[in-house]
C-alpha cells in the first residue's frame, strides 16, 4: 500500500494557511475598501505581486529572510529554537503571502460593495464601528468570504514553487502533495503520480462547482448581497 | 437643565469643489425645524454634518450642551454616540436583515435612552402588516414607513428627516405626519425635516429655515405655517376716491380702505380670485392697480374637487390662490419661480386690528 504522507501534510497546510489568511485579510481588505490615504495603490501593489511574480522570485527572497543569519531568520531561531527555511511553519508563511491576492482581492470588492451609506445607517443607529462591522458589513460580504475562503484554500492546496523554494521535499514535513507528484514523475513512479493528479483535479473541480452552484442559486433566488 | 443649554448650535462650513456649505444656526431644539430650498442648496449636506457623518465638516455643534464638534477643539463625537437619527429619503434599509429585523437594528442600541415603546411605532406608522417581510418585496412607501419606525425605535436625541415621505401618496402622508408630530411631541424629539412639500412644511413645521448655494437665506418662515389669505401692507400714499396706495414689499398696489389712515399704517390687503391675473414677467403694457411679487412654492390640487391651486410666498406669507380656470395654469413652473399677481380690481384693506390683539394676549 502507497502511503499519502503528503496528502496529509496538504490538508494541514491549505487548513492553517486559509485560517491565517481570513484573519490577515479581512483587516487589510478592509482597509483598502475604505482608505482614502495614498499609500492604498501601493499596498494593493504589493499584495497583488503574487499574481505575477514567478514563484521561484518569490520563493527565492523568502529563501534569504528566512535564513538564519538574516534579521528575521535569527529572531525566529530566537523565539523558538527552529530554522523557518525547510519547515513547515516556513512553508505556511509561504503560501500565506503567496495566496494573499487571491483573498483580499474577493473581500475588498465585497466589501466595496457594501458601500459607504450602509455603514452609515448603522452608525446612525447607534452601533460602534466594530458593531457595524460584524452586523452589517460582514453579512452582506458574506458571498465575498466564502470565494475567498474557497480560492485561499484552493490556491493553498495547489502550492508548489514557492514551497519548493522554501521548504524543500521533507517527507511529512514540507512534501506536499504537488511536490510529491513531482517527486513521483521524477522517479517513474506513474502509478503514485496518476492518483494523486487525478486525486487533486477532482477535489479541485468539486471545490469551484461548490462555490459556483451556491452562486448561482443565490443569484437566481434574486438576493442582492 | 436651564434654558439656554436646550439649544442647538450650528456653525459649519464645509467645501467641496464647486460646492460651498456656511451655516449658523441657532435654534432652541423644540418642535420641528423645516429645511427647504431648491435641490443642490445643501440641505441634505446639513443633516449629514448634524449626524456626524461628514468627517471633513469644520465648526462647531453643540446640542443641548454637549459639544458634539469643535475642529478648534479637535473633538469629534463619532455618529453612533450622537443619537441624532439621520432618515434617508430612500429608506436606506438592511437588505441582508427582514423588516422586522431592521427596526430592531436600533432599539436593541438604544442604551437607557427613553424613546417611544415598540407598539406606539407599529401603530402611528401603520407597520404591522409589513412585520417580518423581506426589503425587496417592499414598495418606496412602505420602506420608507419602515425606516422612519427603524429611526424611532432607536430613541433619538434628535431626529434628521430627508424627505421621509417623499413616496408616500398624500392621503396616508397627511394622516401620518398628524400622527407622527403628537409622537414627536410626546417624547420631545426635536426634528430637523428637509421638505419640499409645502403641505409637509405647514404640518410639521413650527420654524422654517431656507437654503439656497449652501447658506440659510431666509429664517422669515415662522408665519408660513398661518395659512393666510391676507398679505401685510402698509399705507404709502393717499390717493383720490377712497384709494390708497399701499406697499407690498418693493411694490406699490391700490387698494380701498373703509376709513382714513396714515401714511405707514399697517393693513391687510385681501385680494379676490377674480380679479387678478397671475404673470411670469411683469409688462408696463397692462392697465392694472398693481403688482404684487411673489415666489411659487407648490402647485397642488385639491383633493376633493381636483382644480389645481397655487402655493405662492408673498412675502413670506404663504398664500393659496387659484384662478377661476385652472387651465390658466401653465403645465411647466419651477420652485421658486418668481411670480406676478396683478391687480384688475383694488385689493380690499383692513387695519391689522386681529394681530395687534392677538399680541397684546
Amino acid at each position: 500500500m502507497i502511503e499519502f504522507e503528503s496528502v496529509i501534510v496538504t490538508l494541514k497546510l491549505a487548513c492553517a494557511s486559509t485560517i491565517v489568511l481570513m484573519i490577515v485579510s479581512t483587516p487589510l481588505a478592509w482597509w483598502l475598501a475604505t482608505t482614502q490615504t495614498k499609500l492604498k495603490p501601493f499596498i494593493e501593489a504589493l499584495t497583488a505581486l503574487p499574481l505575477v511574480l514567478p514563484p521561484t522570485v518569490f520563493g527565492f527572497y523568502l529563501l534569504i529572510l528566512f535564513n538564519p543569519n538574516s534579521p528575521v531568520g535569527s529572531l525566529w531561531l530566537s523565539l523558538s529554537g527552529d530554522t523557518l527555511a525547510f519547515s513547515f511553519t516556513g512553508i505556511l508563511i509561504a503560501t500565506v503571502l503567496h495566496s494573499l491576492p487571491f483573498v483580499v482581492q474577493p473581500l475588498q470588492n465585497a466589501f466595496e460593495n457594501v458601500g459607504k451609506s450602509a455603514m452609515e445607517v448603522a452608525s446612525t443607529l447607534g452601533a460602534r464601528p466594530l458593531d457595524a462591522f460584524l452586523s452589517v458589513a460582514a453579512p452582506l460580504a458574506k458571498r465575498g468570504f466564502l470565494t475567498a475562503t474557497v480560492l485561499g484554500f484552493a490556491h493553498s492546496v495547489g502550492e508548489f514553487g514557492v514551497i519548493l523554494m522554501v521548504g524543500g521535499n521533507i517527507p511529512n514535513q514540507t512534501r506536499v502533495i504537488s511536490i510529491d507528484i513531482y517527486t513521483s514523475v521524477e522517479t517513474l513512479d506513474y502509478a503514485r503520480a496518476h492518483i494523486l493528479s487525478l486525486g487533486t483535479l477532482i477535489f479541485a473541480f468539486a471545490t469551484l462547482l461548490a462555490l459556483y452552484l451556491i452562486n448561482f442559486r443565490k443569484s437566481k433566488h434574486g438576493q442582492v448581497f | 437643565m436651564d434654558k439656554s443649554s436646550e439649544m442647538l448650535e450650528v456653525d459649519v462650513a464645509i467645501s467641496y469643489p464647486g460646492f460651498n456649505l456656511e451655516v449658523k444656526e441657532y435654534w432652541d431644539a423644540k418642535g420641528t425645524l423645516a429645511l427647504f430650498g431648491p435641490s443642490g442648496a445643501g440641505k441634505s449636506t446639513l443633516l449629514r454634518i448634524i449626524a456626524g457623518m461628514e468627517l471633513q465638516s469644520k465648526g462647531r455643534i453643540i446640542f443641548h450642551g454637549h459639544v458634539w464638534q469643535d475642529s478648534e477643539k479637535q473633538r469629534f463625537k463619532s455618529a453612533y454616540s450622537r443619537s441624532a437619527i439621520l432618515v434617508f429619503q430612500d429608506g436606506r434599509l438592511f437588505t441582508h436583515l427582514n423588516s422586522t429585523q431592521n427596526l430592531q437594528f436600533g432599539y436593541k442600541r438604544k442604551q437607557d435612552r427613553i424613546g417611544p415603546n415598540w407598539d406606539e411605532v407599529i401603530n402611528t406608522l401603520q407597520l404591522k402588516t409589513l412585520l417580518d417581510r423581506e426589503i425587496s418585496t417592499l414598495s418606496g412607501g412602505e420602506k420608507q414607513r419602515v425606516a422612519l419606525g427603524r429611526a424611532l425605535l432607536a430613541a433619538p436625541r434628535l431626529l434628521l428627516l430627508d424627505e421621509p415621505m417623499s413616496a408616500l401618496d398624500s392621503e396616508m402622508r397627511d394622516s401620518l405626519l398628524a400622527k407622527l408630530k403628537n409622537l414627536f411631541c410626546f417624547y420631545e424629539i426635536p426634528v430637523i425635516c428637509v421638505t419640499h412639500s409645502a403641505n409637509e412644511l405647514r404640518m410639521l413645521g413650527s420654524v422654517a429655515r431656507k437654503m439656497s448655494s449652501g447658506r440659510i437665506v431666509s429664517r422669515n418662515w415662522d408665519s408660513l405655517f398661518h395659512l393666510s389669505k391676507k398679505i401685510p401692507a402698509t399705507i404709502h400714499m393717499e390717493e383720490a376716491d377712497g384709494l390708497f396706495g399701499c406697499k407690498v414689499g418693493s411694490n406699490v398696489v391700490f387698494a380701498e380702505l373703509g376709513t382714513d389712515a396714515e401714511i405707514g399704517t399697517r393693513v391687510e390687503l385681501s385680494i379676490d380670485r377674480r380679479h387678478i391675473l397671475l404673470a411670469l414677467e411683469t409688462s408696463s403694457t397692462v392697465f392694472s392697480f398693481g403688482r404684487i411679487e411673489s415666489r411659487l412654492i407648490s402647485v397642488s390640487s385639491n383633493q376633493s374637487s381636483g382644480d389645481k391651486y397655487l402655493l405662492l410666498d408673498v412675502e413670506g406669507v404663504e398664500m393659496k390662490i387659484s384662478l377661476i380656470d385652472s387651465r390658466l395654469i401653465p403645465e411647466h413652473l419651477n420652485f421658486d419661480q418668481k411670480i406676478y399677481i396683478i391687480l384688475s380690481k383694488p385689493a380690499v384693506a383692513n387695519l391689522q386690528k386681529s394681530r395687534l390683539s392677538a399680541l397684546a394676549d
